[in-house]
């Protein structure tokens, strides 16, 4: 009785035997209780590797940043940027126009053709609403004429003739108040309007401060430093840990979303690229849950 | 074309599995996959299929490797530098038994040699003693050592990985 040949008896299990080898390792399994016991042995082992080799298959998703898809994870980030400029512009708009209406109490220098007189204005009519509701008459020939004291206006006019009421009102009540239809408009539209007509001193300052934030807002690259700031600040990080093959030596690399869009962008890692590139397609490197610092 | 759609319709599946058995990244994986498609397509004519497609994947998983071995180099020289300034990472982060499993396993493939490796990730894709013997330029006959050998080391080297987290979970726990 030969002793069990285990690539034999592999073979066999793995079905690459002709029919008579097959016939005959067979009697002998079935003869024989070392034949038997190695047969049971590779059929543990044939088991096994699958098993193991199966569980290859768990394999870490989105390990290597797709150069493929770069839009989709920018868009994730633009979307935040987007989200914190919103914010930025909104505050320092709403900020703006709160001073515009509130601070200019000097006399206008420059009137347009439709404007009201001058004291009027120096008595504390909103200067900003003033300016826009000259800017945007455009048929009166007879300025004061179609409105009167305090009396609204007969047809529903535009939103900037609303504004030139409330002005011409308050202004001749001596008032402070502000014509709320101001509020309404849209705060590019007030500081567009208000800019041409601007007099001189700090308001014509502000405006110049309004038009240039309005500008590094709307202009989306042109971002001002403390926004840009704000965006590095609120964007999340992202880790890596490189593991070593031969020990469990830990190193966590951390790469900010900014630098990760970058990454993203130029179809690699920027952070020591090659090595963290090469540590990640290797799987020594997997995407993990940044601890608190 | 129909050729084509009928290449990628039947092999790809099995192609890039034994790809991310092998490479351990999916991404990888499906580049190597679709690099030996695009040789496929220029072949004129290939004889046997499945063994071609395999054989040219194994030799373009080999040039990535000879490829790579000088970032790897590089690697260990930036972990080595990265050990004084070394964060401790929560084992919570990466305590799921199947990614432990999956951490035992790929470590457990990386100690057999080469070709024992690939033989067996052949046979699991189905491939028969001929198939590997041609895809990995050996004799049929050596095949069934080759795997049997392949197998009992694996098995080994995966249970004694086992033993030793279970030691330090132990070791750790009190």
């Amino acid at each position: 009785m030969p002793h069990p040949d285990e690539s034999l008896i592999h073979a066999w299990l793995d079905g690459e035997l002709d029919a008579a080898e097959s016939a005959r390792v067979e009697a002998l399994v079935a003869r024989d209780l070392e034949w038997a016991a190695a047969a049971a042995d590779a059929r543990g082992l044939i088991a096994a590797s699958a098993r193991i080799v199966g569980a290859l298959d768990h394999v870490n998703a989105n390990v290597t940043p797709k150069s493929g898809s770069p839009r989709r994870k920018r868009s994730w980030w633009m979307a935040r940027v987007a989200a914190a400029l919103l914010v930025v512009t909104s505050s320092a708009l709403l900020l703006r126009q709160g001073r515009l209406l509130q601070a200019p109490k000097e006399p206008a220098r420059e009137q347009g053709p439709a404007a009201s007189p001058a004291p009027a204005l120096s008595q504390g009519a909103p200067v900003a609403a003033a300016t826009v509701a000259a800017a945007d008459r455009p048929t009166s020939n007879t300025p004061g004429a179609e409105t009167k004291k305090g009396v609204a206006p007969q047809a529903a006019p535009p939103k900037a003739e609303v504004v030139a009421v409330a002005a011409e009102s308050t202004a001749g009540s001596g008032s402070h108040t502000r014509p709320s239809s101001v509020l309404n408009m849209e705060p590019s539209r007030v500081a567009q309007r208000a800019a041409p007509a601007a007099p001189a001193g700090a308001l014509r300052d502000q405006l110049a401060a309004a038009r240039k934030d309005q500008l590094a807002a709307g202009a989306g690259p042109q971002l001002t430093k403390s926004t840009q700031e704000a965006v590095h600040r609120a964007a999340t990080t992202t880790c890596f840990e490189i593991r070593q093959p031969a020990d469990s030596v830990h190193r966590l690399v951390r790469l900010d979303s900014v630098q990760l869009a970058d990454s993203t962008r130029s179809g690699r890692l920027t952070l020591q690229d090659d090595t963290l590139r090469s540590a990640v397609r290797r799987l020594l490197a997997v995407k993990v849950a940044c601890p608190d610092r | 074309m129909q050729n084509a759609e009928r290449l990628f319709r039947e092999y790809h599946a099995t192609l890039v599995r034994y790809l991310t058995r092998r490479l351990g990244d999916r991404d990888w994986a499906d580049e190597v996959a679709q690099e030996t498609f695009v040789r496929a397509l220029r072949q004129e004519s290939i004889v046997n299929e499945r063994s071609w497609l395999f054989t040219v994947a194994t030799n373009l998983i080999r040039d990535d490797a000879r490829r790579m071995a000088r970032e790897r180099r590089h690697l260990e020289v930036m972990a080595a530098e990265a050990r004084d300034v070394e964060e401790e990472v929560p084992a919570a982060a990466l305590s799921l038994e199947r990614a432990q499993d999956a951490s035992d396993a790929r470590r457990a493939l990386e100690s057999l040699g080469e070709r024992d490796r690939h033989a067996l990730l052949l046979k699991e894709e189905g491939l028969d003693y001929g198939e590997i013997a041609e895809v990995l330029n050996v004799e049929k006959t050596s095949v069934g050592t080759t795997l049997s050998r392949a197998r009992r080391r694996l098995a080994e080297s995966f249970e004694a990985l086992q033993d030793e987290r279970r030691r330090r979970e132990q070791h750790a726990a009190s």
